[in-house]
């Protein structure tokens, strides 16, 4: 996906004056000449500085006709498979978040690289396999070796992992 | 002199050997793999040095970060993929000799020329950083706070993009680095109320979210087509590559010290010095008689020069805390994270540790010829790994590795965010090395600077009072304003002839 130097533009200018308004906020204590706001406030105005370049070139480069105004579509944005996959690799993400606590990182991480696996190689009972060997692999490398404490959730109730 | 021999008693011991052949096939293995860069392996791995003791935790990285260069040359060569930007400047030349089944030969000459390289800038650094230490320890707040304005200057001047984007992503850097607690004043910003943000983001799982995350987001973005990799059958010549590559001497030298100088610029690194070495190696081309050995000898000071810049880019990285790139700024992140602070200091305060950091740096680099080999026959196995299942276990490790050590759930939430802003940010252009500069040396820059700004009751005239702090600034200033006038001039003198007519 790519955004127009314009709509960069406008995010870097909205970002650094979210960062001035909040570092505003700072008060800085009698001990101290400068509060902890000063520097981000400094951060603050150059993206915005920034911000104001990039817009300026945005706006010109659209009106010559190089690029779009807003928001352009590359190569891979028209295929509407990539889409579903990168919503699948953050949903992934979002749902592994959400259920590792209750159902444990064994089934959670096996789910995981299992469905993504099978979205991506088009072999769904291979990726399964595979999926056991990997997770059983980080499993024994971090748990046993490293001595990382990974959530065990329902498997715990099954004999404590 | 004792403590590089007690540095030695720390290399040599059978377990940093071993962690170092362990890292060492690791990392070759990762950057063989098409699209994952060293980078990212060494970013994979800091969660695993977090449980390691200092000496064999930061010999894992050094070694990893010694291969990584050569590791970059696996793809380039083979696949015209290049795995480091470190080899973007020979890929095309290289990837010819493939085609025509000798891509063996160009390995071959790469790891011996690496191998040298790597040692020289390495011989520099254990020689050089001490002398260049012994002079800043004068250095005050606005010497070092000159340093990192330097430092950061150079990643966005020449970081080959557009200075503006490059900017963005330095200024976003900075701004990660400023969230939690001020290191002056020791008050909490940013946090917004949660708790877990306190000690503002990890570093750790910031990296593994912007290299590990973000590739695996750009991986989606492949069809099929595009993930299928091109083969030719490959004739054994590594061997005989390692015994050519000696004929050129003296281009091999000539990379070497120019990779190790500017390396040894703070913000500038290895790719920058392998395109100036490739550059200058044209000039010589044309004076061999046949075009593969003039190739060759174009090819064989870039592969020097960018191994050599590593080592030189750990002077300024060790001796100021200044790195040159973003491999060398996750390095200085571990250094840091195992209480080896860098500075002036490190070489009194921490002599046996840093010779040992040092030595086993020098090793790695001397390791490169064997596991050079090893990592050419490795490579085409690592190929039928299907990418399909490698891609999600990599998701997967990525996130186990960022809870592993943040022993949290928000590591997870911290690696998705920025793995999402990566990936959105090189789609657009947008170069990721400035923002994790920005990250490791926004609290040196905030702390110097404030309390630059404290010292003088916030005059600016202060910051060009001292000698080496107005010849920093100078230079500084240079960078800045040199492109853009230079930009006018030669605009300037084109448009006349147009204007005449």
């Amino acid at each position: 996906m790519k955004l127009s130097d314009l709509t960069w533009g406008i995010l870097s200018l909205a970002l650094g004056l979210g960062v001035l308004v909040v570092a505003s906020g700072m008060e800085a204590s009698p001990y101290f000449q400068y509060g902890a706001g000063f520097y981000p406030s400094i951060i603050g105005t150059m993206l915005m500085l920034v911000g104001l370049v990039l817009s300026s070139k945005g706006v010109a480069a659209a009106r010559a006709g190089r690029a779009p105004m807003w928001l352009g579509l590359c190569d891979w944005c028209r295929v509407p498979g990539h889409w579903l996959s990168l919503g699948l690799v953050i949903g992934g993400l979002i749902a592994f978040l959400l259920l590792v606590e209750p159902l444990g990182f064994l089934l959670t991480g096996w789910l995981l690289i299992a469905g993504l696996g099978a979205r991506f190689t088009g072999r769904p009972l291979r990726a399964m396999v595979c999926a056991v060997g990997v997770v059983g692999f980080l499993y024994v490398f971090f748990q046993q070796v490293m001595g990382v404490p990974l959530p065990q959730g329902l498997l715990a109730s099954l004999g404590g992992l | 002199m004792e403590a590089i021999l007690d540095a030695f008693g720390q290399v040599f011991t059978f377990k940093v050997l071993g962690i170092m052949a362990v890292s060492a096939l690791y990392g070759l293995m990762v950057g063989a793999i098409p699209g994952l860069t060293a980078t990212l392996a060494v970013a994979l791995m800091v969660p695993i040095t977090f449980f390691m003791d200092p000496v064999p935790a930061i010999a894992a990285i050094v070694t990893m970060a010694a291969m990584a260069i050569f590791a970059g040359d696996l793809p380039a060569v083979l696949l015209r993929m290049p795995g480091t930007p470190a080899s973007a400047a020979y890929t095309d030349q290289a990837y010819r000799f493939t085609q025509a089944g000798r891509g063996e030969y160009i390995l071959g000459i790469s790891a011996c020329t690496s191998a040298i390289g790597g040692s020289i800038g390495v011989l520099a650094l254990m020689f050089g950083a001490p002398l260049l230490a012994r002079f800043a320890l004068n250095f005050s707040s606005f010497e070092y706070f000159w340093l990192a304005t330097l430092g950061l200057t150079a990643a966005i001047m020449v970081g080959g993009t557009q200075v503006s984007r490059s900017a963005v992503s330095l200024l976003l850097g900075l701004l990660v680095a400023s969230v939690g607690i001020d290191p002056v004043s020791g008050e909490t910003r940013f946090t917004f109320g949660s708790d877990a943000l306190l000690g503002g983001f990890g570093f750790i799982p910031v990296i593994i979210g912007l290299f590990a995350v973000a590739e695996i987001l750009r991986f989606c973005t492949r069809s099929a087509s595009e993930r299928e990799l091109p083969q030719v059958p490959q004739q054994p010549l590594y061997l005989q590559a390692l015994r050519d590559a000696l004929r050129h001497k003296l281009g091999i030298l000539r990379g070497s010290v120019t990779g190790t100088l500017i390396g040894a610029l703070p913000g500038a690194g290895a790719d920058i010095a392998a395109y100036i070495a490739y550059a200058m190696g044209r000039r010589q081309r044309g004076a061999a008689d046949h075009p593969d050995e003039g190739a060759v000898a174009q090819i064989a000071p870039a592969t020097a020069a960018n191994n050599a810049a590593v080592g030189g880019s750990f002077i300024p990285a060790t001796v100021f805390g200044i790195p040159g790139d973003s491999l060398t700024a996750i390095v200085i992140g571990v250094l840091l994270m195992k209480g080896l602070n860098p500075g002036p200091t490190i070489f009194t305060d921490n002599a046996s540790m840093i010779n040992a950091v040092f030595l086993a740096f020098l090793l790695a680099n001397l390791m490169l010829i064997p596991f050079g080999f090893l990592s050419v026959r490795l490579f085409k196995q690592v190929l039928r790994i299907p990418q399909g299942i490698l891609m999600p276990s990599i998701l997967l490790f990525a996130m186990v590795g960022a809870y592993a050590v943040e022993n949290s759930l928000f590591a997870v939430v911290t690696i998705l965010v920025f793995g999402v802003l990566g990936f959105l940010l090189e789609e657009n252009d947008f170069p990721l090395a400035p923002m994790i500069l920005g990250i490791v040396l926004g609290p040196l820059l905030e702390e110097t600077f404030v309390t630059s700004m404290m010292r003088s009751n916030g005059s600016f005239l202060a910051f060009f009072e001292r000698p080496v702090s107005l010849a920093l600034a100078l230079i500084t200033l240079a960078v800045w304003l040199l492109p853009p006038l230079l930009r006018l001039w030669r605009e300037h003198r084109t448009s006349r002839p147009a204007f005449t007519d």
